[in-house]
């Protein structure tokens, strides 16, 4: 359960990457609110995950699949490029989290 | 503060350079990170009280001191180095205080992800897409 947990935790840290980004540094009020609000829902199922999975592991998971999921997002949605460099950084996040997951720890 | 970084904070994040005074709030914003992982992990699913509340005020002072940072500094480099002491100091805070396992493997298998993570951050800052 904590994964589905941590997965519903990283579709939140992408839509509050996408929101913060609306908000303009935090100048729009309400791209604001919403960010904050997608913030705080985001960090709820982070910390129904982290009950059960230790802290720096679920924690670098979520924010590794979250920065993969903001690329992709930005290059299905708004069409960005994904470079060889962007795609060398995805494959690395993925790496790590299956060989942290296949190690067991 | 000086001249010079005045006249940066006034001129807003489009002709911003790296500054001194950029790096140590984006330093001060890493370390708040680790406390909002740290907290987020104590409040077990926020039923703990003092947990939760050290959660809220960190979520608030990483996001806020990230933003005064992100205005002074590269928003890919800024994020890059904010995300790395986050990831970092979460796994090396959360061993110290809630005795969680920091196994050879272990630190071997998150440095990779956090590396990645670095990376993918680097990779998105707007220098490197204007040279793509």
């Amino acid at each position: 359960m904590q994964w589905v947990y941590l997965g519903i935790a990283t579709v939140f840290e992408i839509a509050f990457a996408l929101a913060a980004n609306a908000s303009k540094g935090f100048t729009r009020l309400w791209p604001t609110i919403l960010t904050l609000v997608i913030g705080a829902l985001g960090t709820f199922f982070l910390s129904l995950a982290l009950r059960t999975l230790d802290i720096g592991v679920g924690y670098a998971i979520w924010t590794g699949l979250g920065s993969v999921g903001i690329v992709l997002l930005g290059s299905l949605v708004f069409k960005e490029r994904i470079d060889w460099r962007k795609a060398l950084g995805i494959a690395v996040v993925i790496v790590g989290v299956v060989g942290l997951e296949l190690s067991g720890v | 503060m000086t001249a010079s970084s005045t006249e940066l904070a006034q001129q807003g994040s489009d002709t911003a350079q790296p500054t001194a005074r950029g790096w140590l709030v984006l330093l001060v914003a890493g370390i708040f990170e680790i406390g909002y992982a740290v907290s987020v992990g104590g409040s077990k699913g926020f039923t703990d009280l003092n947990w939760s509340l050290s959660a809220g005020v960190f979520f608030f002072l990483t996001v806020f001191t990230l933003t005064v940072a992100l205005k002074y500094l590269d928003v890919g480099i800024g994020y890059a180095v904010w995300t790395g002491i986050g990831a970092s100091g979460a796994a090396v805070a959360s061993a110290l205080i809630f005795d969680q396992p920091l196994t050879t493997t272990r630190v071997l298998w998150l440095a990779v992800i956090i590396a990645g993570v670095v990376w993918i951050k680097l990779a998105s800052s707007p220098k490197h897409a204007e040279q793509a």
